[in-house]
């Protein structure tokens, strides 16, 4: 009597154990498709790429890292991403590159400031 | 007393029932979800490894963008996505169609059958050495 009214218990405890785990499990898998890492990472990886790909000697094209720019971020826009690059020679040292970026959705507001190299 | 028993078990059990249905049509769409992640996280690896720097900082991508807006030559862009999609429909049943899209928005070439509904996109930004300097090749990817 006693034991079959503690194995429904039991019964019922797993079961409610196990459907949380399962869909937590997915929950926690899920949530990283609200934030948009890879589009993050390639707008960094991207700008820092335009500097040292307009300057190696085969193209050596310094000006048009300012026009890719202006490009990247209207490619942003059409998916909904607010991004603007923005490179200034450093005056100092001339093989460096200072590097502004700003990164902006719903969730997110990135900045990121970077020195970069030409080569 | 074995009234009052059977009625507790019976409304635990009745309990755990409306939990498990209740829970149910709420995991299918979750299961959507994750596989439009599954998707999503296919198609930025393959714009990732295909757009990763040699050492004059192009990119096997970047060239074959190149090399097609330049002088109209897809030959090569369209051979290696055909084996890219052969690959993937066959390990995985994912079909892929990509396109090459000026800053403007304006299509310049597409390769692979036209995306369903609810096919799951990635774009990558690739430079080339003339203007407008910036192509976004947008990948679709979705289950057969």
């Amino acid at each position: 009597m006693l034991s079959g009214m503690l194995i429904a218990m039991a019964v019922a405890l797993i079961t409610l154990y196990l459907t949380t785990a399962s869909i937590s499990g997915i929950r926690v898998s899920y949530s990283p498709w609200n934030l948009p890492y890879y589009e993050m990472r390639m707008g960094i990886y991207e700008s820092i790429r335009a500097i040292k790909y307009y300057n190696y000697p085969t193209i050596n094209e310094p000006s048009a890292i300012y026009e890719f720019y202006e490009n990247m971020s209207k490619i942003y826009a059409r998916h909904g991403y607010f991004l603007v690059v923005n490179a200034t020679e450093n005056k100092t040292f001339l093989n460096l590159y200072e590097l502004n970026l700003t990164f902006k959705t719903d969730r997110v507001d990135l900045e990121v400031k970077k020195y970069v190299t030409k080569y | 007393m074995y009234t009052l028993e059977a009625l507790i078990a019976s409304l635990i059990i009745f309990g755990v029932v409306v939990f498990a249905m209740s829970s149910s049509p709420q995991f299918g769409t979750e299961t959507k979800e994750f596989t439009a992640l599954q998707l999503k996280k296919y198609a930025d690896d393959i714009l990732e490894i295909l757009d990763l720097e040699n050492e004059d900082h192009s990119s096997l991508l970047s060239s074959w963008v190149e090399k097609g807006v330049k002088s109209n030559n897809w030959v090569e862009f369209d051979t290696n996505f055909s084996y890219i999609s052969e690959s993937l429909r066959q390990n995985l049943s994912i079909m892929l169609h990509v396109e090459v899209i000026s800053p403007n928005g304006d299509a310049k070439h597409s390769y692979g059958p036209p995306p369903p509904e609810g096919a799951v996109s990635s774009f990558r930004v690739v430079p080339v050495s003339s203007p407008p300097y910036a192509y976004e090749v947008r990948l679709y990817l979705w289950f057969v």
